[in-house]
């Protein structure tokens, strides 16, 4: 690359002033998806990520990301690389073996997408990102090597997040750090934590499967936007000429064969560390009635059915960017075409799914809400829905499985905006409002009647952030995105005075915690674009509270939030049953 | 013949375990079925000499006048069966297999005909079959990952992780089927082919005690229960694949080759610590102890919830003897109606799981209609086997004896505890007549 070779005519501090400024991204070879799906010709199936060119220490040790490659279950360190810190080594090895034994590329592979994770996420949303950890910490360690066990997990707690290594059934070991996929997985439950911290508070069943679900979403199309995975998953639609006929060209073959082959490569080893989330995606089936169906009341599977409609979705627009460029119905298309519009399809994609967060409500989401906040977030940024349609797309597969958005006021199913003359501006001083959370306090404080805050309610600002998205059609969106959440804490008997059930069988001593809170999106002169949130009296608190009953969520020995992901991944295999109120 | 007169009961004190003699009085000779026999922490102070569980099963002999009727071992928890264990001809297991017992009884789960479903369902299977295999076979990776789990928690560092590496090395011990010669001891003693019951099914034991009717209330076959989640068949399969898929991991780690301790990459083994890990370093190991903890605990409540629950109904006295059996057991008995009519009967409840939290579900307490207060009359008998300090703690409201199921159990019922046996003795002795 052209920093590179700059590099090596140039000494001193003009060289590394030069290199920063001239190039500001770096690629870093990474698996296209894991070591057990190699190329046409048997070899290790690689592709590059683009992440910031940053100053690295050893580790690799960004201003991000920091590999620390310990292993907790025999307590060993063990060595990152020493000099060459920002060159990729990897560039032009094909031998899987080799890399599966050098923990260098273990390190290498871990930090790059972790990274580039993050950077998609920073370039959707328009803006840098926090981590969601307890102190304010800029750094996510992740650890390669963590453990001994079939697992990987982010944890708030220790800031980090591990990736274990374990036998498969021949004995041979398998290392969760090198799947593409549980990497970006276990990245987004991190991003979204940071995002989204009371996502993982114990809510709704939707609130509950959308975690690992969205994660499953990102880490799935992040895997398709590299085009070598597109094309080996199109290997069984090939015909003898190594093409893509006209008639392989549909949705049963996309999903039952192509994906559903994939899903079955991938799989096995990985059985039970990864969800079934691709397998299941193609097999579930659209029906108005699943979403209210028992069958999906649990959270892995609500969760699983989220993927599919993302995934059915992702299918459908790959589809209809490939019509064009057929020339008759008996025409056949080269393999890297399908795929490179399958690629970019899914790189798009991506960037709709996570753009919607900025629109969702702090706490107790449901899908409904997801579905308006995919509508609005991309009609805000593409006001014209494009030869594509990909609002269109969701909108119809959402509603498909039984979804429709959850604001119904408008045709479009974005959110509605708020009556603005209701608003008082009375002592905002724009620059402030859009970084200084005492000033959007105000704001909100000022504006609690039109808000619907409940003032008993102990109420903050979590967060203040400017935000600029250009989309590719030109548009600047500029906006400045603040969350507040709001905290209650009543004894079970007082419900009934905020028109709230109290769940049968809870004892009068029992002491909730209502959760309420909303995401106000300010337009570039200071307006109140968009109110999305649910108060602490919202009239869906009297379903969250029961559904926490059921569940036994109320139980004494709840498991802290630093360890719900590592239990979700747990439970995802054994669904254990949550009905402990039996218990002295 | 036909009636018994009296029941003798004796709990013996072997710490924290279970060991029972039921004594059916027909006049002058008797008939006796021992209830489970094992330890995973022995009392402290008793006087004497000899191994323990020796003694134990020599006062099993001479209370029975050395000849049993029948064995139950209600889960291959070593705390239930560690006495059945056998070296050469000598052992615990030895003096009881002495006593000849007419048959052994327990759960469905331990049936060998079974065995090859242990490891895993035979190719092609589907259904019911397939789902029994799977489960059968999980819990043979359960107890593999048992024995890991105690090699894992050697590597935890530092002392304020003690507790937990002492309740991971309990669980792991309790679990772990270290000890073959028990369950193989226990296959061939009985006169008369083993007996192996699920909910509903004939205990074998009407001929061999008359007079006395033997319920068995769980626990309950998958194709009784299949409460998990699943609406067709499909879905079920699916579930127990998953679900023996989860454990077949873990108990891989356990079988790995001799040298999987080595490091995964030598030529890159640190020596030192880095600095900038440190605090990672120490919050790993605290989450790892937690991630076998809970892993741990799941697979200690799987086991539990295999236990044989027994009633024995003599004329209008009922006894209650449900091994360590949890909600997901009992669940499915107490949907029965009729169980819930005998457990309105229940006379003599042996306290589940050594009166651990969850082994007593509320609604099972609240059916045994001779709870009260001292004046009521034919109160309810609470047997409890257990030992303080050795499994839950109280910060985390989990000890064993749970203090608030001790408290009720002192306010409704007679509590018979083991560990108010005199220190002289080795068990407790409690008579009742019939009729």
């Amino acid at each position: 690359m052209n920093a590179r070779t700059t590099k090596a005519r140039l000494t001193g501090p003009s060289a590394r002033m030069l290199a920063e400024h001239d190039v500001p991204l770096r690629h870093w070879t990474v698996l296209a998806q894991d070591p057990r799906i190699l190329d046409d010709e048997g070899r290790a199936l690689t592709t590059t990520v683009i992440v910031p060119a940053e100053r690295l220490e050893r580790g690799p040790k960004g201003h991000r990301v920091h590999v620390v490659d310990y292993d907790a279950s025999t307590d060993r360190y063990y060595r990152a690389r020493k000099d060459n810190l920002e060159t990729d080594h990897y560039a032009r090895i094909r031998d899987i073996e080799k890399l599966a034994r050098d923990p260098h590329f273990h390190q290498q592979n871990a930090y790059a997408l972790v990274m580039s994770t993050l950077f998609q996420f920073e370039k959707a949303l328009g803006r840098p990102l926090d981590w969601g950890f307890n102190q304010w910490s800029h750094q996510i360690k992740v650890a390669p090597h963590a453990f001994e066990d079939a697992n990987a997990y982010y944890s708030r707690e220790s800031e980090s997040l591990n990736f274990g290594y374990f036998p498969d059934d021949t004995g041979k070991r398998i290392f969760t750090c090198l799947s593409h996929d549980i990497v970006v997985h276990e990245t987004t439950h991190a991003l979204l934590d940071g995002l989204r911290q009371h996502y993982l508070n114990p809510s709704s069943p939707d609130q509950a499967g959308f975690h690992e679900g969205f994660a499953d979403i990102v880490a799935l199309l992040s895997v398709f936007q590299h085009r070598p995975i597109i094309e080996i998953a199109l290997r069984p639609l090939k015909d003898p000429a190594g093409r893509i006929p006209a008639s392989k060209l549909t949705l049963e073959a996309f999903g039952d064969t192509a994906l559903a082959k994939l899903a079955e490569e991938m799989g096995s080893a990985l059985e039970g560390v990864r969800g079934a989330a691709l397998r299941h995606s193609v097999a579930i089936k659209p029906n108005r009635r699943l979403y209210t169906s028992d069958r999906y009341a649990e959270e892995h599977d609500r969760g699983e059915l989220l993927v599919a409609i993302v995934i059915r979705t992702f299918l459908q627009i790959w589809l209809q960017r490939l019509q064009p460029l057929l020339e008759h119905k008996r025409s056949s298309l080269a393999r890297s075409v399908v795929a490179e519009e399958g690629s970019t399809a899914a790189g798009q994609l991506l960037n709709v799914v996570i753009r919607a967060l900025d629109y969702m409500p702090p706490v107790d989401m449901t899908y409904r809400d997801f579905l308006s906040a995919l509508l609005t977030a991309d009609t805000e940024l593409f006001p014209d829905a494009g030869k594509y349609d990909y609002r269109g797309a969701l909108r119809e597969e959402f509603r498909r499985y039984g979804i429709d958005p959850a604001s119904n006021r408008r045709v479009d199913g974005c959110w509605e905006p708020p009556p603005v003359d209701e608003f008082k501006l009375t002592g905002m001083h724009f620059e402030r409002l859009q970084r200084d959370p005492t000033t959007v306090f105000r704001f909100v404080w000022e504006n609690r009647d039109a808000l619907g805050i409940f003032p008993d309610a102990f109420t903050r600002v979590t967060s203040v952030r400017p935000v600029i998205r250009v989309s590719c059609d030109g548009t600047v969106l500029r906006e400045t995105v603040a969350e507040y959440v709001q905290t209650l804490g009543i004894f079970s008997p007082e419900l009934a005075s905020l028109g709230i059930r109290k769940p049968n069988g809870m004892r009068r001593s029992r002491m909730i915690r209502l959760y309420g809170g909303g995401a106000l999106i300010f337009s570039e002169y200071g307006k109140l674009k968009y109110h999305i949130g649910t108060g602490v009296r919202s009239r869906h608190q009297s379903e969250r509270l029961q559904c926490l009953w059921d569940n036994g969520y109320f139980d004494d020995d709840a498991p802290p939030a630093a360890a719900r992901i590592a239990r979700m991944h747990q439970h995802r295999a054994l669904r254990p049953l949550r009905e402990t109120r039996e218990d002295w | 013949m036909a009636t018994p007169t009296g029941i003798t009961l004796r709990a013996y004190d072997v710490g924290f375990g279970d060991c029972f003699l039921l004594s059916f009085k027909y006049g002058e000779s008797a008939r006796h079925v021992l209830v489970d026999f094992g330890s995973t922490r022995l009392p402290t102070n008793k006087p004497g000499k000899g191994p323990y569980l020796e003694r134990i099963a020599n006062q099993i002999a001479e209370d029975c006048d050395h000849k049993l009727t029948a064995v139950v071992v209600t889960h291959r928890h070593k705390d239930h069966m560690s006495g059945f264990a056998i070296s050469g001809d000598k052992g615990p297991g030895a003096i009881i297999r002495a006593l000849k017992p007419e048959v052994v009884i327990q759960p469905w789960t331990e049936d060998p005909k079974v065995a090859p479903d242990a490891n895993g369902p035979p190719k092609g299977a589907r259904g019911a079959r397939l789902q029994r295999g799977l489960y059968l076979r999980s819990l043979t990776d359960m107890n593999h990952f048992a024995s890991y789990v105690r090699r894992a928690a050697k590597t935890l560092r530092g002392s304020e992780l003690k507790a937990t590496r002492e309740q991971l090395d309990f669980l792991g011990d309790d679990n772990e089927l270290a000890n073959r010669t028990a369950v193989l001891n226990l296959m061939d003693m009985g006169k008369r082919k083993p007996r192996y019951l699920a909910s509903g099914a004939p205990s074998g034991l009407e001929t061999l005690l008359p007079g006395v009717k033997v319920h068995v209330l769980g626990p309950p076959t998958l194709a009784q229960d299949p409460r998990v989640a699943t609406q067709t068949a499909r879905q079920a399969d699916e579930f127990w694949h998953l679900r023996a898929s989860f454990w077949a991991r873990r108990g891989a780690l356990a079988r790995q080759r001799p040298g999987a301790d080595k490091p995964l990459f030598p030529d890159a083994l640190l020596k030192g610590v880095p600095w900038d890990a440190r605090w990672y370093a120490y919050k790993a190991q605290r989450e790892l102890a937690d991630s076998l903890l809970s892993i741990v605990r799941t697979l200690d409540n799987a086991m539990n919830n295999t236990s044989l629950v027994l009633l024995f109904e003599v004329s209008k006295t009922c006894l209650l003897f449900p091994g360590d059996a949890q909600w997901e057991n009992w669940r499915y008995a107490l949907e029965q109606p009729k169980y819930c009519k005998l457990l309105a009967r229940v006379n003599v409840y042996k306290v589940g799981h050594h009166g651990s939290l969850n082994a007593t579900p509320k609604s099972m307490w609240k059916e045994l209609a001779n709870r009260g207060g001292k004046s009521k009359p034919d109160r309810l008998v609470a047997l409890l086997s257990t030992k303080e300090h050795v499994h839950g703690s109280e910060a985390a409201r989990t000890e064993v004896p749970r203090k608030l199921l001790v408290d009720a159990l002192l306010k409704d019922s007679m509590l018979l505890d083991t560990r108010n046996t005199n220190d002289g003795d080795l068990r407790i002795t409690h008579e009742m007549p019939l009729g």
